[in-house]
This record gives C-alpha cells, structure tokens and sequence, in this order.
C-alpha cells in the first residue's frame, strides 16, 4: 500500500467516525468562554432589538417577504377604492362635524362606510380571481400582465415588467405568490371581512373621536401597504439576482476575500465524440469575482448551487 | 455598563430567560435569526447557546489564549448583533457565523504578523516543513503533544483551520470549499495532512 493510498484510507476512516479521532477530539473540546462575555453579548444583543427578554412565537414563515407580498397585493387592492372615499370623506366630514347635529353626521358615516365596504368586497372578489389564477397556473404569463395592465396595480405593474425581459423570473414571482397565497390569503380575506362586518354594525353609533381615529387608522394602513409593496419589490430584485450573468473579459486576477456565494457554470474540459453530453458543471464560489477568474467559467448565478445541500459528504 | 444583572451565572438552559422555555428548540438556526431580526431577543439566546462553544474553540485553538479568544469571541458575536437587519436567508446560518469568526481570525493574525492564511496556494507538504522548520514550533510541538487539543493547535495554519471547521462547526468538505475559497481536493487534502498527523500523536 502506498502512502497516499494509506493517507486515503486514514481520511475515510476519519470521516466514517472509525478511528476515533472525532470522538477523542471532542471529549477534550470542552473550553467555553468566560461568563463576562456571555453576559456582554446577551446584553448587547437585547440592547440592538430595544427590548428585554421577549416572549417567542412560533415563526409565521421562513421568508417574511413573500406573504407580506400577497398581503401588500390585496391590500392596495382595497386601497385603491378605499382611498378614493376617504378624500372625499374628509372633505364631508369636515363641515359636519362642525355644523351638523351629531345624529346626521352619524348618518352619513354610516353610509360611507358601507359603500366603502361594498366596494373593498369587489376588489377583493377582484383580486381573489387574479390570485387563484395564477394559484391553479389557469393563466399565461401574457394572460396576467393583460390583467395587470387593467388592474393598473403597484406589484403587478412590478411583475408585467419582469416580464416582458425574464419569463425565467415570472415564473419563479409566480410559484412564490402561489405558495405565500395559499398561507395567508384566507387569513387575509377574513381580516378584512371581519373590519367591513364591523364597520357596518358599529359606524351608527361611532362618536367624532372613533371616526376622526378610523380616519388615521386608514392612513396608517396606506403607509403600511407601502412599505408591504416594498416586500414585493424585494422579491423583484431577488428573482433578478437570479438570473445568470455573464463572465466578462477581461477576466479578474485578484479578487477580495468576500463571502457572496455564486453559482458558476464551468466547463469541464470533457469532450464527447460518440455522442452528445453535458461538458459543464455547477460550481459553488464565494463570489462573483472568483467564479469569473477562473477561467473555465463561462457565467454565475447568485446564491449556492441547488444541488449543494442534497451533495452528501464523500 | 449593560442593563442585566452580571452575576457571573454559565449560561445554561436553565438561565435562560423563563419565557425562553416555550420556544420550540427544534427551530432551525435560520429561522431563529429571523426572528431575532424581528425584535425577538430570547430567539438569539437560543442560537447564542447553541453555537457559544463550537465558536469558542474554534477561535481558542486558532490563537491559543483565553484572553485573546474571548476577546475576538466577542467581537464575533457583536458584529453578527450589529448586522441582524441585514441577515437573509441565502446560506446556512452556520456558514455565515464561520465566515464572520474566520476573517475576525485573520485580521489577527494580520495584526500579530501570521501569515499563515494568506498562504493558501503553498502545497500542505511544503507548509508543514515550513512551520516544523521554526525553532518555536518544534518547541511548542514537543511541549503540547500531550493533549489531542494542543496537537490541533500545532497543526498548519490551514490544516487546523479545515480541521477545526470539520469538527466544531460539523461541516462538510463541500461547505468547508466554499467558506474558504478553495476547491474541495484542497480542503480534502488540507484535511487528510490534519488527520495524519493527530493520528500520530494518538497513536505514537
């Protein structure tokens, strides 16, 4: 037996936990550092969120910005109606809460809300179609970005133009709003059901304070569903970042030491002559920079390779 | 100088935070951090204990000084707490703590004159006798050769950095390549120098 032959057989028998290095390294590895630290970091670390121990709830999701996407899509549904109201609403209440008595105000607010309600159920109703749609995959890329155009909404307008240049990254927008629809559009529907049912039984008998407070509650909303169109941008931006990029020559000789994982296509150097087959690989780097120095890479993509996880350690 | 009591308490799971108890332990790194990042402070304790003692002796036998560990210990973890906000969940969360840990270590090394991690391109056959080469390695070899832990700390800059990623962080050679940026032959081989020689100290 040769020595690397040997030096092979040591490796493996390491890795197989069967010579019992790992075991005798680890029942020695028992150094932790001093209390101080603990203490300092802990500190610091309820310091950096502002708040003491905090109570833990069970994560609603593993990727935030793609329920609170859908959440931002059907809620400027309802806003782009309910908005227009609320102009006018103000404009009305104005004047009536300064002259008219406190019962007639009581009337027409009343009123306005359920024609709000009214409405908010149409763009939901509206909206439920377009969402199951691309849930049940009904519908053509080309199909929803006719629809985007006549909804004339924020994150659709985000997902016409992706695509009209990477049906690749629809697609993918496509399977997350599916997925994030399918968690949290009932919860949303009810949410808002449940704030028309309440409108319409308690607006009668609704003091000045609670209307004038609906009327920054409103506005609070619109704030939020911005900054929820915000997720949705995100999500653009992501599936972008996953489109491939081309290494550019010339092609980089020193690069920094930063750790953004790229997956690289490279080129095997294998030549079939019978016939065809694969002459590339995917390849994790980690980064752009390094993946593009080697010259056998022809592009990248952001992000480790899909196959990285499910590559059992040889 | 912090707002919590320092009674010098180890930090185990019984002093964590009572509501720390309803936090399902089986939650994944990366959905701890999300949480933490949403103002869930409990949720880092719990990754905090989780990995406090990995990353510990992963720095401590990199530069084989208590003071100096905890010191560099806690600059790891602080800038993970300064960069919650920006934390996606694109990798694992280990690799991300490693990294960080990994390049606090070479600034150290940086600043105490250890060029032991800029040597990436040198074959492990020819960094080995270059370390074995200087006088205070051997001195140091011979003297710690009595634990398997001082043997690691004797290895090759780059050979116990594989190493210890392999045993303290638990991971594979595939993600040991990619923290590293080198190829996984180099990390195999890197590891393969390692075992050998701690082989010999076990068994002489």
């Amino acid at each position: 037996m040769t020595g690397n032959d040997k030096d092979g057989n040591d490796l493996n028998e390491y890795q197989a936990g069967k010579d019992g290095l790992s075991q005798a390294y680890q029942q020695n590895a028992s150094e932790m550092p001093s209390a101080t630290t603990d203490e300092a970091i802990l500190a610091a670390s309820r310091k950096a969120v502002g708040s003491g121990p905090v109570r833990v709830t069970a994560p609603f999701s593993s990727t935030w910005h793609v329920p609170v996407s859908i959440a931002a899509v059907v809620v400027l549904s309802v806003l782009v109606v309910f908005n227009l109201p609320n102009e006018s609403e103000r404009a009305m209440f104005t004047p009536a809460i300064e002259n008219l008595s406190e019962v007639a105000t009581q009337e027409k607010t009343f009123d306005m809300n359920r024609n709000a309600a009214v409405s908010q159920n149409a763009a939901i109703s509206e909206s439920n179609v377009i969402l199951e749609n691309i849930i049940s995959n009904d519908v053509s890329s080309e199909q929803v970005s006719a629809e985007s155009s006549t909804a004339d909404l924020p994150a659709f307008r985000v997902m016409r133009s992706i695509t009209s240049d990477e049906e690749t990254s629809f697609d993918e927008i496509r399977e997350e709003t599916a997925m994030g629809t399918q968690q949290q559009l009932p919860e949303s529907i009810s949410a808002i059901n449940s704030e028309v049912d309440f409108a319409d039984q308690v607006a009668p008998q609704m003091p000045v304070d609670t209307r004038t407070q609906l009327l920054e509650d409103s506005d609070t909303v619109t704030t939020n569903s911005l900054t929820a169109t915000m997720g949705s941008s995100d999500i653009v931006v992501t599936a972008q970042r996953k489109s491939n990029t081309e290494c550019t020559i010339p092609r980089p000789e020193v690069c920094a030491e930063i750790y953004m994982p790229v997956c690289a296509v490279r080129d095997t150097g294998i030549r079939c002559v019978t016939t065809p087959c694969d002459n590339t690989e995917d390849m994790n780097y980690p980064n752009a920079c390094s993946a593009c120095s080697d010259e056998n890479v022809f592009s990248y993509t952001d992000g480790l390779c899909e196959s990285t996880n499910s590559q059992m350690e040889d | 100088m912090f707002d919590t009591a320092s009674d010098n308490r180890p930090l185990t799971p019984e002093a964590l935070t009572p509501y720390t108890c309803v936090m399902d332990q089986d939650i994944a790194d990366e959905e701890l951090m999300l949480l933490y990042q949403q103002g869930d402070a409990a949720a880092f304790e719990i990754l905090y204990l989780r990995h406090k003692g990995p990353v510990y002796r992963y720095i401590l036998r990199q530069c084989r000084e208590e003071e100096t560990a905890n010191e560099l210990f806690q600059d790891v973890w602080m800038k993970l707490i300064q960069n919650h906000g920006g934390y996606e969940v694109k990798a694992k969360f280990t690799t991300w703590l490693y990294t960080i840990a990994r390049h606090r270590i070479i600034d150290y090394y940086r600043q105490t004159g250890n060029r032991g991690y800029e040597m990436e391109d040198i074959n492990p056959d020819t960094l080995t006798a270059i370390e074995y080469d200087q006088p205070d390695v051997q001195v140091d070899l011979q003297q710690q050769v009595a634990s398997l832990s001082a043997a690691v700390e004797s290895l090759p800059v780059m050979q116990r950095d594989v190493f210890l990623l392999k045993e303290e962080a638990g991971m594979d050679l595939e993600e040991i390549a990619t923290l590293t940026g080198v190829n996984k032959e180099t990390v195999k081989s890197r590891l393969r120098y390692a075992v050998k020689k701690l082989k010999q100290v076990m068994n002489p």
